[in-house]
């Protein structure tokens, strides 16, 4: 069981940002904490871990008090069995691998940093200094650290953004193994939908300090009403004149999309415009991208 | 020949003073470079003072202050039984203020420059502030160990003004190299002074030389 409810203001150059969040659950569903930055995603990890004090609130895990601020109760961080996984890199440059990985623990156990060196595919590099090791490397160590401090809470804080796609999918299993294999509550920020709706049971979306959504991957983004449609938004990069057509050049995401819209339309568009692209009267075809980088099978059409 | 007297006071006037300075400096560095208050720019100026004042005027108010006719020297002297004017803990102390900012300087800025996320990743580890400053701080600061303890060392040989004003020149007490330097030229003794400069020359350059090569291979250590 964990329940918070938390409230802090943040003074900001431009701004000031006002947290706002309550939150309880009964079982251990991994949550992912989504927003855009900014939101407080950061700073909501950091009240939990004790790193940062809220300005009033509570936070219950497990039964335990963390904090009450009516009680002026506070523990501090090395009190609260928190695994922590920050953004950025962490671990501690003088100590080797497997001193990193023992330096949460309260007792010696060389068999259990073994095992947790096996399980992250490290076992060669327990000696290596941090310096060393790349970057999907460090971020093993890291989690690691945190699951062998043995915490009632594991909080990763975009642990797995600077990864390319093959390590953060490797990267996600473990964090998901060690999540139901320790009987973790274990709260994730990330930005990735593929990853959220990968590994979360639950999902808090972040707005302002305050949650706009909480639910399943599920409710949060794809409660739209179901539709064939597809739709995608863009900025338009030109608008040109061919012969008797108007042709509109857009960027969505990562391509570059040509369209004809009507002379009308075409008048009221200018470079820079977002634009929402969409087909109503045909169903799209789907291809699953193979390994090699080749279209595969066709699933419609 | 000189008399080795007077280099040997300064070795341990050095030393003693270092040592003060090492574990004064350490919490006094981190409170400066972690804690925000308004007291911190007032500590930092305290600090830094030695810096810009004339020894002379650092001596003549230690001077005043052990003197058995101010309030403070009577009660040092009666209830404490010390007598701190004109005797070698007397050079200590001031050389200890006066070094301050030698090792608070450098230790404060290596402190600064730890990424955040050590500290509170230590914390989060399980790990009080002692075991941190300990185990995860200083062993990441070495350069700045390095610097703080070799510039006070090296500093206080090179002291002369506040132990002149408030060590006077006895031997054996407060006759630090430096002063019999003086003293030698004082009695036209051109060559035992000579000698006696020539040591702390010498001396000061190898500390200085072996603290730079030492912290240029624990620089090129760190890369891979």
């Amino acid at each position: 069981m964990i329940r918070f409810e938390l409230y802090k203001t943040l003074r900001g150059a431009g701004r000031d940002l006002t947290i706002q969040l309550e939150y309880q659950a009964r079982d251990r569903g991994l949550l992912t904490v989504y927003g855009p930055s900014g939101a407080g995603k950061s700073t909501l990890l950091r009240m939990l871990a004790g790193l940062t004090v809220p300005d009033s609130g509570y936070i219950e895990v497990n039964g335990i008090c963390w904090y009450d601020s009516r009680r002026g109760i506070n523990l501090a961080p090395r009190q609260r069995r928190v695994g922590f996984v920050f953004q950025e890199r962490s671990l501690f440059p003088h100590l080797s691998v497997r001193q990193n990985l023992a330096f949460g623990m309260e007792h010696r156990d060389p068999g259990a940093v073994n095992d947790i060196l096996r399980a992250l595919e490290l076992d060669e590099l327990g000696n290596a200094k941090p310096a060393f090791l790349s970057g999907g490397q460090r971020q093993r160590v890291e989690l690691g650290r945190a699951i062998l401090r043995n915490p009632a809470l594991l909080l990763l804080d975009e642990p797995l953004s600077a990864l390319d796609s093959g390590l953060r999918g490797r990267l996600q299993r473990l964090v998901l193994e060690f999540h139901r294999a320790r009987d973790l509550h274990t709260i994730l920020v990330s930005h990735d939908l593929p990853e959220i709706a990968a590994l979360s049971e639950r999902v808090i979306h972040l707005e302002n300090g305050r949650i706009r959504q909480a639910g399943s991957p599920e409710s949060v983004f794809f409660s739209h009403p179901l539709s064939g449609k597809v739709q995608f938004t863009g900025r338009v990069l030109a608008i040109s004149r061919e012969d008797i057509l108007h042709v509109i050049t857009v960027l969505a995401a990562n391509t570059v999309i040509k369209v004809v819209v009507g002379e009308e339309q075409a008048a009221a568009l200018s470079a820079g415009d977002a634009v929402i692209i969409s087909s109503k009267a045909f169903n799209p075809l789907v291809s699953r991208i193979t390994g090699d980088g080749e279209g595969g099978s066709e699933a419609g059409g | 020949m000189i008399d080795p007297g007077p280099l040997w006071l300064t070795l341990k006037l050095a030393l003693v003073t270092t040592l003060i300075l090492l574990g004064l400096g350490i919490p006094l560095a981190s409170w400066l470079a972690y804690r925000r208050t308004r007291w911190k720019a007032v500590a930092e100026v305290f600090v830094s003072m030695p810096l810009v004042l004339p020894p002379s005027v650092i001596g003549f108010y230690l001077l005043l202050a052990f003197s058995p006719t101010t309030g403070l020297g009577r009660f040092l002297e009666n209830s404490l039984g010390l007598r701190l004017a004109f005797s070698f803990p007397g050079l200590v102390i001031a050389s200890v203020l006066y070094s301050l900012p030698f090792m608070v300087h450098p230790l404060q800025s290596g402190f600064a420059s730890l990424p955040p996320q050590l500290r509170e990743a230590s914390y989060v580890l399980g790990k009080t502030r002692w075991q941190t400053l300990w185990r995860v701080l200083l062993p990441n600061m070495k350069p700045a160990l390095l610097s703080g303890t070799v510039l006070s060392f090296a500093h206080t040989i090179g002291e002369f003004g506040v132990v002149l004003m408030i060590g006077g020149n006895i031997p054996g007490q407060t006759r630090v190299a430096s002063i019999a330097i003086f003293d030698e030229v004082e009695s036209m003794n051109y060559h035992s002074a000579n000698l006696y400069a020539l040591i702390l020359f010498a001396v000061s350059f190898l500390i200085l030389l072996v603290t730079y090569l030492v912290n240029h291979r624990i620089t090129l250590l760190r890369q891979p």
